[in-house]
């Protein structure tokens, strides 16, 4: 085993190698329009266009899918000849539908050979990990991704970026076997990660956080890509101070940085303001991803003294949008997979109708302004095909006619309402909830839980539980059930415990509502609760039920 | 003069020359890097050849002074071509020329301050060679200690030159090719040098020859391998003139050289021998001058000069040629030619299946499995009006993201660096893709301009080539059938037999039978189509084995090479079977009859030569239609003579007439005597139809047909179950459908009487009605056949005034009273009132058979 990474990362490193090779020639002579061309032309395509890679990629796709014991088992045996008739015979599906071919690793039965399986938490909670292969070809097209997305982030206009190889780059993203763990691997451009690759894969996640921050201040930073909750954390810890706290070594520094920290202390105590991270580094690009992106852009800026250019991906999708120098919207790469969209109306029949098949769209029938759940099939010998990601997205616009871009635009929202995902770090499903009751022993009735924000915009888990009588009458009250089920969320979700060690936000709040209220609203209206973030009209309506404690909290 | 002075001289003078000369060029022009460095060479290379010469004619301020410039060029030249070799290879590390230059920069100090050469100057002395008197010039130098510093320096940095350009090798983007050029140039700068240490040899300019010959090949890699287009930098003229400048002053200093020599001689002669001397050596430079052009194109114009004679040669080639491959293999043979591409390939449309596939390729032993389909990208890119596509948009062009990896890895691996379309007008007929070239340089626009161009002319070629092809087809194809035509078949027959030798060939002659009575009845629409499914049966079975062609009319032949009686009879059999089995089971029964025979002959066994073939397959083919038809007959010479005695028998036109009469009597008889009730049916229908046909004032041979139709017309009733003609009640709607059949019944029975074929069109058409509604074929008005109306009147009314089982007869007036009733709907309107008057006018008398009197 430990003899095959060895020889997929030695494999990924001679793939890209020889790219680099080439691109930073090229950077060399100053063929910036040529890179430009090569990365971001996709955002010249025209929606006709950008359909026909799609299609045609998806009969590549099909034709590999049809021949292997995966697609037979995806698509019930049948061997669809155009991409109507797979959209038409193939069901949507969930990742349940391939852990029994995936979890094993069995590369006979995928579509073509996997180059490295990456892997992220199952948020279902039904195996520790899900795994997804990733082709050769897919490797390549997540790596032009990136390239394509470095490029963008330093950009200013259409065509005019300032990224030409070897700038220190302040890497704040996981590790191999996690997908953005492949970026250091596989960029086909040399820049100087902070820590270095092999260093960073030896330490923990806040290790390597100080680390790269460490590096920074001695050798400046050019580029940052991080979750955009710890992007905004740091930025805060640097206003507050403890961001330097005995970290600086001048000794070490280079002078340009000494320079630059001096400066920004002699600013700092002028104007009796802080030091924020945008006085001791100029940044040529910021990169976030994450659930809080949005909400957390403007606070970001300020701090970084640059807006972050926000990038979407995920394990079984790979990388595929990204936004543009306007950065006012996501933009989806042609050709990493084949997008279907379900409309918001349609997974929310589903949501109470599980049994109801929801209808997909593609990219050249959205409406701006709705929002819908994205569904893609892997390209490339990917494994998946028709997969509901659980990602939400509202389409803002069409296309936009100032940047001259003619293909959609779009903000992420969330996750699918099942599924609360808490600053990128931990994703809480209604199975994450009832195991952490149930082991807890606590007599809680019932439960139902939405995603909150607090002011700052941090987002946070809030319980509302109705005790049970047993509970009742021990004096149960909302600080014991945090505290027990802080303890077991820990204990089941290992995320969980790294959002309080590194955001410093208290990830569970509990609010208790009167027991029957739950059943009342059933009652009521006819219908069950949603125990994961019911609808904006539901939540108001339980909570007129349960009084007015309950709706103070909320509001 | 001694060829010693000669050479002390003439190097020094030419490659002044030639460097001023060159440098003018070169400052006219648009300059790159390479160039300017170059230029830095150049005048270094003055500065050490100018200083040389004005030491040897001791101009002041004196030839040390020369002498120590000369060092200065001597000592700057290797290191400024370290600088160029360090650009033209993109591997300039700048300590090292840091370092390089310093020592360089002491050597010069050195050598100004006087501790290289001490002490220069030239000696001059006469020398007496061959009992003759010569001025020999010699220089004389002292060293210093600074000497073994400048030589260590300078050999220093020509190692280092030399070392960077072996290195150069391994960058990706330098071509041995060009490296080559350099490093045999540098190598010789570096002897010259090296033997110039050498005081006996050191006293001649060797190291300005070698440094001479190195500027040469730099300029020669600098053209040649494209490093910038000459075309840009000096117009021909000017490259010819600079030739021709060097040659003048070549030749000036020969023709001076000469008169020096002579003027130790008898002085009277002098002025004559130079001149004839002059006009000799003149008349030996003329083709020099025209190899000079020569050289010129092909050094320095090489490419342009290889794409000129490819474009004379592909446009005198595909001028007037129309066949196809001829046009692809000019076409790559001029790509190759022009282009020197590793190798070329032209991939053609194939319409059917919607794919490029390869037609032709420049390797004569490897064939590429290549094909890209229709919906590829780079055909869309071509069907949007772009002309050529390299490998560097393929890979960055968000247009061809679609391109699948398996087309992108087989593109790669066949090294495709250039596609070119060839089209049709807007259509993308063909692709014409090009590999690396040869010396690895990339594709520039002039290459792409001249593939463009091919690439459209090969287009129209194509295009032309196409119309000839589709032309000459269509002359020799019958347009019906699209088999090939009585003419194509002639030639074939001719070619095969000479191609055969002794080798056997066979050959079918196929006859369709009653064909012309399949178009009589169901017109030649019908008739046509019936030549097409045949046409198709026989293209089915005969495949690749042979050559069908339509011989003329309903006759087919099929030339089968290689095929013995036996093989050829099983082919035959198989292809007669076919088209019985293709007839009888279409779903209009009435064209079941549709059946072929057939002739087979064999060459050389059964027929000496092709008039023979022919006629005695056709022997063959008429034996089996005499002998019942729907057969295959083989030719034999007795089938000869039993065909001679038969033609003789029919010699006499309608001499077995009688015997046929004959027949036709008694199958009446059979019919009348299984349907007892309508006993003399046929013999009355018969009876009426004649009288009726007379009044219409037919030819006689007409009426005798409706009277042997009407004779026949039931004949088939013969067929149908005795229980169901005898029936006393109303026919179930299935024993009626069986009754129908009795009209394909007769047919059946009629076609193997001989000469009575022509009654079928009659009989088979006596129970259509006149408003369409009859059967079996539901003709209606006029495209049912008269004798056929007339049959259908006569029929019904001997039916209506006849007891029959299941009623009893109509009185005449009723009987005619229905027929005036279905005058227009049932019967021809003319034709019915004329029997209806007939009747009434007692000219067709009812009661009793023999009072109707029946007019022959």
């Amino acid at each position: 085993m430990v003899l095959r990474c060895l020889v997929v990362v030695w494999h990924m490193d001679m793939m890209c190698g020889g790219t680099a090779v080439n691109l930073e020639e090229r950077f060399r002579k100053k063929q910036y329009d040529h890179i430009w061309q090569e990365y971001c032309g996709f955002l010249d395509l025209t929606m006709p266009l950008f359909m026909d890679i799609q299609n045609r990629l998806m009969l590549e796709q099909l034709e590999l899918y049809s021949n292997c014991e995966l697609g037979a088992h995806i698509m019930k045996g049948k061997k669809p000849s155009s991409v109507a008739e797979f959209r038409k015979v193939v069901p949507l599906t969930t990742y349940e539908d391939y852990a029994g071919l995936l979890l094993p690793k069995n590369d006979s039965a995928l579509p073509a050979k996997p180059l490295v399986w990456i892997e992220t938490t199952w948020e279902g909670a039904l195996n520790p990990v899900k795994v997804a292969p990733y082709t050769e070809g897919m490797v390549k097209n997540y790596a032009n991704a990136i390239m394509a997305a470095l490029i963008l982030i330093t950009s200013s206009a259409r065509g005019e970026f300032s990224l030409r190889g070897g700038e220190n780059f302040l890497y704040g993203m996981a590790p191999l076997p996690y997908l953005t763990g492949l970026i250091p691997r596989v960029l086909p451009l040399s820049v100087n990660f902070m820590p270095s690759i092999d260093e960073a894969e030896s330490l923990s996640f806040r290790e390597r956080s100080k680390t790269g921050l460490q590096m920074g201040i001695q050798k400046g930073v050019d580029i940052f890509f991080g979750l955009s909750s710890i992007v905004a954390k740091m930025g805060e810890s640097f206003t507050s101070g403890s961001g330097l706290s005995g970290g600086i070594r001048f000794t070490r520094n280079s002078p340009r940085m000494n320079s630059r920290l001096l400066k920004a202390w002699l600013n700092s105590k002028q104007e009796g303001t802080p030091i924020r991270p945008k006085d001791i580094w100029n940044l040529k690009g910021l990169a976030i991803t994450g659930t809080d992106s949005a909400s957390l852009k403007s606070k970001i800026e300020e701090y970084w003294g640059i807006r972050p250019a926000e990038l979407f991906g995920g394990t079984e999708s790979g990388c595929i949008a990204v936004e543009t120098w306007a950065k006012n919207g996501l933009v989806f790469f042609p050709d990493m997979d084949f997008y279907e969209f379900i409309p918001k109306e349609e997974f929310d029949k589903n949501l109470d109708d599980p049994n109801y098949k929801p209808n997909t769209y593609l990219m050249n029938e959205l409406v701006a302004g709705n929002q819908y759940e994205l569904v893609i099939s892997s390209f490339k010998g990917g494994a998946f095909a028709r997969y509901r990601t659980g990602d939400i997205f509202r389409c803002t616009s069409i296309h936009n006619k100032e940047a001259n871009v003619l293909l959609p635009h779009f903000e992420y929202i969330d996750r699918y309402p099942t599924i609360i995902d808490i600053a990128g770090f931990t994703r809480i499903t209604r199975d994450t909830i009832s195991q952490a009751i149930r082991i807890s022993n606590l007599d809680i009735h019932d439960w139902f839980a939405i995603k909150d924000v607090t002011e700052e915009n941090r987002s946070f888990l809030h319980l509302y539980v109705e005790a049970g009588l047993e509970g009742m009458r021990a004096g149960i009250n909302p600080d014991i059930i945090r505290e027990h089920l802080s303890i077991y969320f820990r204990h089941i979700d290992s995320d969980y415990k790294d959002l309080k060690a590194l955001l410093g936000i208290e990830p569970l709040k509990v609010t208790m509502i009167p027991r029957g209220s739950i059943e009342q609203f059933a009652a009521t209206f006819g219908r069950d609760l949603r125990r994961m973030n019911p609808s904006h009209y539901d939540l108001v309506e339980i909570l007129k039920i349960a009084g007015d404690s309950a709706r103070r909290e909320v509001s | 003069m001694l060829p010693s002075q000669i050479f002390f001289w003439g190097v020094p003078v030419v490659a002044l020359a030639s460097y001023c000369l060159l440098l003018l060029v070169l400052s006219l022009t648009q300059k790159d890097k390479h160039i300017k460095i170059f230029m830095l060479v150049l005048v270094a290379m003055i500065v050490w050849t100018a200083a040389a010469l004005l030491m040897k004619l001791e101009i002041a301020p004196g030839v040390l002074f020369w002498n120590r410039v000369m060092v200065v060029g001597t000592l700057a030249t290797p290191f400024i071509i370290y600088i160029f070799v360090s650009v033209f290879t993109d591997t300039t590390n700048r300590l090292f020329m840091g370092l390089l230059g310093l020592l360089t920069g002491t050597a010069i100090v050195l050598n100004l301050l006087g501790y290289v050469i001490t002490d220069a100057s030239i000696v001059k002395q006469l020398v007496v060679v061959d009992g003759r008197t010569y001025n020999t010039v010699e220089f004389v130098y002292q060293i210093g200690f600074g000497v073994y510093f400048a030589y260590a320096t300078s050999f220093l940095v020509m190692i280092a030159v030399i070392i960077k350009t072996f290195r150069g090798r391994k960058s990706s983007h330098v071509s041995y090719g060009q490296i080559k050029m350099l490093a045999v140039g540098l190598m010789i700068l570096f002897l010259g040098s090296l033997v110039n240490l050498v005081p006996a040899i050191g006293k001649y300019p060797v190291d300005i020859l070698a440094c001479f010959i190195n500027s040469l090949l730099i300029v020669v890699a600098i053209f040649k391998y494209r490093m910038l287009e000459l075309k840009f930098v000096v117009t021909k003229g000017l490259a010819y003139s600079t030739f021709a400048i060097i040659l003048t002053l070549f030749y000036i200093y020969l023709v001076v050289a000469i008169h020096e020599n002579l003027a130790a001689g008898n002085q009277r002669f002098v002025p004559y021998i130079t001149a004839l001397a002059a006009m000799a050596i003149a008349f030996l430079f003329q083709p020099l001058y025209k190899q000079t052009g020569k050289l010129v194109d092909k050094l320095f114009y090489r490419a342009e000069y290889m794409r000129r004679q490819a474009l004379r040669s592909f446009s005198h080639v595909i001028s007037n040629n129309l066949d196809l491959h001829s046009i692809a293999n000019q076409l790559i043979e001029s790509v190759q030619k022009a282009i020197r591409a590793n190798s070329v390939m032209m991939l053609m449309k194939d319409e059917e299946r919607g794919i490029y596939q390869i037609f032709h390729n420049s390797s004569q032993i490897f064939r590429p499995d290549l094909s890209i389909p229709n919906d590829n990208p780079i055909v869309l890119w071509f069907e949007s009006d772009h002309s050529s596509l390299s490998r560097q948009e393929m890979n960055s062009l968000p247009f061809f993201k679609s391109m699948w990896d398996k087309e992108k890895k087989t593109l790669d691996e066949l090294g495709i660096e250039v596609i070119i379309p060839i089209k049709s007008r807007s259509e993308v007929i063909g692709l014409l893709m090009l590999s690396r070239k040869n010396n690895n340089t990339a594709y520039n626009v002039d290459d792409i301009d001249l593939l463009t161009y091919l690439g459209a002319s090969t287009g129209v070629a194509i295009d032309n080539a196409r119309l000839y092809s589709r032309s000459q087809s269509e002359a020799m194809t019958d347009s019906l059938t699209k088999l090939r035509n009585h003419r194509y078949f002639h030639r074939a027959l001719q070619e095969q037999i000479e191609k055969l030798g002794s080798g056997e060939l066979s050959l079918l002659m196929i006859d369709l039978d009653l064909f012309k009575l399949f178009n009589d009845l169901y017109g030649h629409v019908e008739g046509d189509n019936a030549l097409e499914t045949v046409a198709a049966i026989l293209t089915r079975n005969v495949g690749q084995k042979g050559i069908v062609c339509r011989y003329g009319g309903e006759e087919f032949t099929v030339l089968l090479p290689r095929y013995d009686t036996k093989m050829a009879f099983d082919l035959a059999e198989k292809i007669r079977m076919d088209i019985e089995k293709t007839f009888f089971s279409m779903n209009d029964v009435t064209q079941r009859f549709l059946t072929a025979s057939i002739g087979v002959c064999t060459y050389p066994y059964a027929a000496p030569n092709t008039e023979e073939l022919l006629k005695r397959a056709d022997i063959a083919m008429y034996t089996a239609k005499n002998s019942g038809k729907n057969k295959t007959v083989i030719y034999t010479p007795e089938i000869r003579m039993s065909e001679s005695s038969l033609q003789g028998r029919m010699g006499a036109s309608g001499a077995m007439k009688p015997n046929f009469a004959a027949t036709i009597y008694a199958l009446t008889a059979a019919i009348d005597a299984k349907d007892h009730y309508t006993f003399g049916h046929s013999q009355k229908v018969a009876e009426y139809a004649t009288v009726l046909a007379s009044k219409l004032s037919l030819d006689k041979s007409h009426i005798e047909l409706i009277h042997e139709a009407a004779l026949l017309h039931d004949i088939g009733k013969i067929g149908i179950p005795e229980h169901i003609l005898t029936k006393t009640g109303r026919l179930t709607n299935e024993e009626f459908e069986i009754v129908k059949q009795h009209v394909e019944m007769s047919i059946t029975i009629i076609k193997h009487l001989p000469s009575m074929n022509h009654v079928i069109p009659a009989v088979i058409g006596h129970h259509e009605r006149w408003d369409g509604k009859g059967y079996p074929r539901g003709l209606r008005c006029e495209n049912i056949p008269l004798a056929a109306r007339c049959l259908a009147i006569a029929d019904a009314f001997d039916a209506m005034t006849s007891n029959r089982p299941y009623r009893k007869s109509l009185t005449v007036n009723a009987a005619l009273a229905e027929i005036e009733n279905n005058v227009g709907t049932q019967f021809d309107p003319l034709l019915a009132n004329i029997f209806v008057k007939l009747v009434r006018d007692g000219v067709i008398k009812v009661d009793g058979h023999s009072s109707i009197k029946v007019v022959v």
